[in-house]
């Protein structure tokens, strides 16, 4: 039933020893020229690729942070440019301001100058009107005591009467 | 000396020359392969076997030496293991022939020697020899040579056990199917059927993980007998 020759599988064989060393040698050169050679190459092959992926990745990275940095102070600078037009109308809205206060101030000084001065003249028309008024009634109250015909001592004492009359009426005036 | 040609021989040169075609033409698939794209099982396999085994290299010899080293491990290993489950496919295992395991362990023995004579030279070599004491001489000189013997006869015992107990097997499974089927019919011989029902489990332990580990304890070795006789700043050369 078991049909094993151990015994001569137990002393060794010189061919046999030799066959195998030969097919050893050539099966190692076979994996050595073709399999070896062909496994190094895909390997090298495929670092390469993953190298030059992982820098391409670096390299993105690198970009998309420094665009972020650029995003960043765009922002940065759009906010300081909307601070400083707010800055600017606030100044200019203060100054349309101070303006037109000053303008209405002046503007109401003016009219109450121009009150001032038309009272002024109306107060001295009143007076040069009161004055020749006086006047007639002066000349009336002479031509009175002349068409009387009063002695002088009379008329000196009317007179001076009549001019303090005048000047009474006068004072309150000044 | 038996001078005859033993049939191993020719299941040798049938092995040695399907695994070149096999290795050539995977190599040529490998080259066309597109290193960018994910590979296939087969080649992801190739390539997974060939990194690792080199890898261990390596770890033992440093990398220097393991680009030399490196295709031979992986020339053994493919070997010893294909010859090694041959058992499965119905041919006789060449590694259960001794004069195989002796030439493979010849190899080894003899690249571990010029290791140890490069490493040293020539006058350390042979100092080796008479280490710690000149008394020492027979035990050194028998040390030198049992590495040799230990894993020759390790890889084919084992192998050779195998196909031993799994052709006792297959007579005790033939007998005792014969006897059973005579229980019922009056016959001399029936079909084998109960080897179908125990055989695989054990030609799984027997061919294929005895096979393996036998093939890992042989490069394993091979590695570190080499590894050894290396100074370490040799190793640490990449």
């Amino acid at each position: 039933m078991i049909d094993i020759d151990i015994i001569g599988q137990l002393l060794p064989n010189p061919v046999t020893m030799l066959v195998q060393l030969c097919s050893t040698l050539v099966l190692f050169l076979v994996v050595k020229k073709f399999l070896w050679n062909s496994v190094v190459n895909m390997l090298d092959k495929r670092s390469e690729a993953m190298q030059s992926e992982l820098n391409e990745a670096e390299m993105l990275k690198k970009q998309a942070e420094m665009a972020n940095e650029e995003a960043k102070k765009q922002l940065k600078e759009a906010s300081d440019t909307s601070k400083m037009i707010v800055a600017k109308a606030e100044n200019e809205g203060k100054a349309v301001k101070e303006q037109l206060l000053a303008s209405a101030k002046k503007e109401a000084e003016d009219k109450l100058a121009s009150a001032r001065r038309e009272i002024e003249y109306e107060k001295k028309q009143m007076r040069s009107e009161m004055i020749s008024e006086m006047v007639e009634v002066a000349m009336v109250a002479t031509e009175k005591l002349i068409q009387e015909k009063a002695d002088a001592k009379e008329d000196q004492a009317a007179i001076e009467r009549f001019v303090k009359e005048i000047s009474e009426l006068h004072e309150p005036v000044n | 000396m038996h001078l005859e040609i033993q049939s191993d021989v020719f299941v040798i040169i049938g092995l040695t020359a399907i695994l070149c075609f096999a290795i050539i033409a995977l190599s040529k698939k490998i080259d066309q392969a597109d290193p960018l794209a994910k590979p296939g099982i087969l080649i992801s396999a190739i390539l997974w076997l060939v990194t690792t085994l080199d890898s261990q290299v390596k770890s033992n010899v440093g990398g220097k030496i393991s680009k030399r080293l490196s295709p031979y491990i992986i020339t053994i290993s493919i070997y010893i293991f294909i010859s090694n489950i041959l058992g499965l496919f119905g041919f006789a295992s060449p590694t259960a022939n001794y004069s195989v395991t002796l030439m493979l362990t010849i190899i080894t023995w003899t690249m571990t020697q010029i290791a140890q004579l490069k490493a040293g030279g020539f006058g350390a070599y042979m100092h080796s020899f008479i280490e710690p004491i000149p008394v020492f001489l027979p035990m050194n000189i028998f040390g030198k040579f049992s590495s040799l013997l230990s894993m020759s006869l390790r890889l084919f015992g084992n192998i050779l056990c195998g196909s031993i107990i799994m052709s006792l097997l297959y007579s005790f499974t033939g007998w005792l199917s014969t006897m059973i089927v005579s229980l019922i019919i009056p016959v001399t011989s029936a079909f084998n059927f109960l080897a179908l029902v125990i055989t695989p489990v054990l030609h799984a332990y027997f061919d294929l993980f005895a096979g393996f580990i036998q093939t890992l304890i042989f490069i394993t070795l091979t590695m570190v007998f080499i590894g050894n006789e290396l100074p370490d700043d040799m190793k640490l050369n990449d």
